[in-house]
């Protein structure tokens, strides 16, 4: 293989290869860019135009379906360690369990209610808590695994990446939940209907967004109390991941 | 660790029964495979995610390799850990079950002795 055209294949090979995770590439990229070169040594060997074409359709498709099977197991492990790491953090816990509390207590406060509209405002509510705690969930996974990733960088800075993605769970989490509840609501109400409810559900969002900023005040001078005891940031356990 | 009630997939079952008779590199393993014709070739990159879920099972291990075999420093060799040699002992007495079943239904003719 020492002639320029017999390596243009690996070399074709290993730039399609760049699409890996980069931690699966790091450790496995040698082998598999080696395995490739020996089979494409043993098809070329055989000098049949056919097996090359096969062995190219059989290498694309491989790479593309390992591929997509390597981000997702590299997903899945992420959301699996940083769920571990949430599931710890009381922020997150009392934010979740306000927004699983509050649609309780509205639903309690409204099925009583004769009034068909005030049922629909409960309901209005309950999806668009549920969607909210969905999407808090996720951003919050999402941005502790971000975390983890940053926190090897020399240049990371806690605070400030914490804070922009917070503002990031905000806006994901407005946005999730008005949309879900808009389209929840416009399958069995009017639309003029939709607005009245979505305008409640504006007031109730805003009392929402001063407790979640009450509860993220609070996590933030448990960081710097947790700093100034020497323990350290929270996410400064976990550098070794 | 692995769950030993969970099936193993068979491309992770037949890269265990490539590696019961000793420690082997990731090519050597696929040479096996496409001969064995148990099941479809694995290219490269099935290969290697396959063993990297293993690994982080640990039913195998990554070893230095045979001392004589110098041909390439970065070459990386598997072996099974105690925890493989069982889940394969485990699902293949799975597969067996299986095949018992499949002859006592009448959808296959018995092995002959």
């Amino acid at each position: 293989m020492s002639h320029p055209s017999d390596t243009r294949p690996i070399v074709v090979y290993e730039q399609l290869m760049r699409a890996y995770p980069r931690r699966f590439r790091a450790r496995y990229g040698h082998a598999v860019a080696e395995a490739f070169a020996l089979e494409l040594a043993r098809v070329r060997s055989t000098g049949s135009r056919r097996d090359l074409i096969w062995f190219w359709v059989f290498m694309l498709a491989d790479l593309v379906a390992s591929v997509a099977a390597t981000r997702l197991w590299d997903m899945w492990r992420r959301v699996s360690y940083a769920t571990g790491l949430v599931r710890g953090s009381s922020g997150f816990s009392a934010a979740f369990t306000t927004l699983i509390v509050i649609p309780v207590w509205a639903w309690s406060r409204f099925a009583t209610d004769d009034g068909t509209h005030t049922r629909t405002v409960a309901l209005s509510f309950c999806v668009s808590a549920v969607a909210a705690s969905v999407s808090l969930a996720v951003s919050r996974l999402v941005s502790v695994s971000y975390n983890v990733r940053r926190i090897r960088s020399p240049r990371f800075r806690y605070a400030s990446v914490r804070r922009a993605k917070l503002l990031a769970v905000f806006a994901k989490t407005s946005l999730g939940t008005f949309a879900a509840a808009s389209a929840a609501e416009l399958r069995r109400v009017r639309a003029s209907e939709v607005f009245v409810n979505q305008a409640v559900s504006v007031a109730f969002w805003v009392s929402l967004a001063a407790a979640l900023g009450a509860l993220i005040v609070l996590y933030f001078a448990l960081d710097a109390l947790l700093r100034c005891c020497g323990r350290g940031s929270p996410a400064d356990a976990h550098a070794s991941f | 660790m692995a769950n030993s009630s969970r099936p193993l997939g068979l491309s992770a079952l037949r890269l265990l029964i490539g590696l019961a008779d000793g420690e082997r590199h990731g090519y050597a393993l696929m040479q096996e495979l496409r001969s064995d014709a148990l099941g479809p070739a694995l290219g490269p990159g099935a290969l290697y995610r396959t063993l990297q879920q293993l690994l982080s099972q640990r039913l195998i291990t990554e070893s230095a390799g045979a001392s004589s075999d110098t041909s390439d420093e970065r070459r990386r060799y598997y072996r099974l850990t105690v925890a493989g040699r069982r889940a394969m002992a485990t699902e293949a007495d799975r597969m067996s079950e299986l095949v018992r079943r499949a002859v006592k239904k009448g959808v296959v003719a018995p092995a002959r002795r």
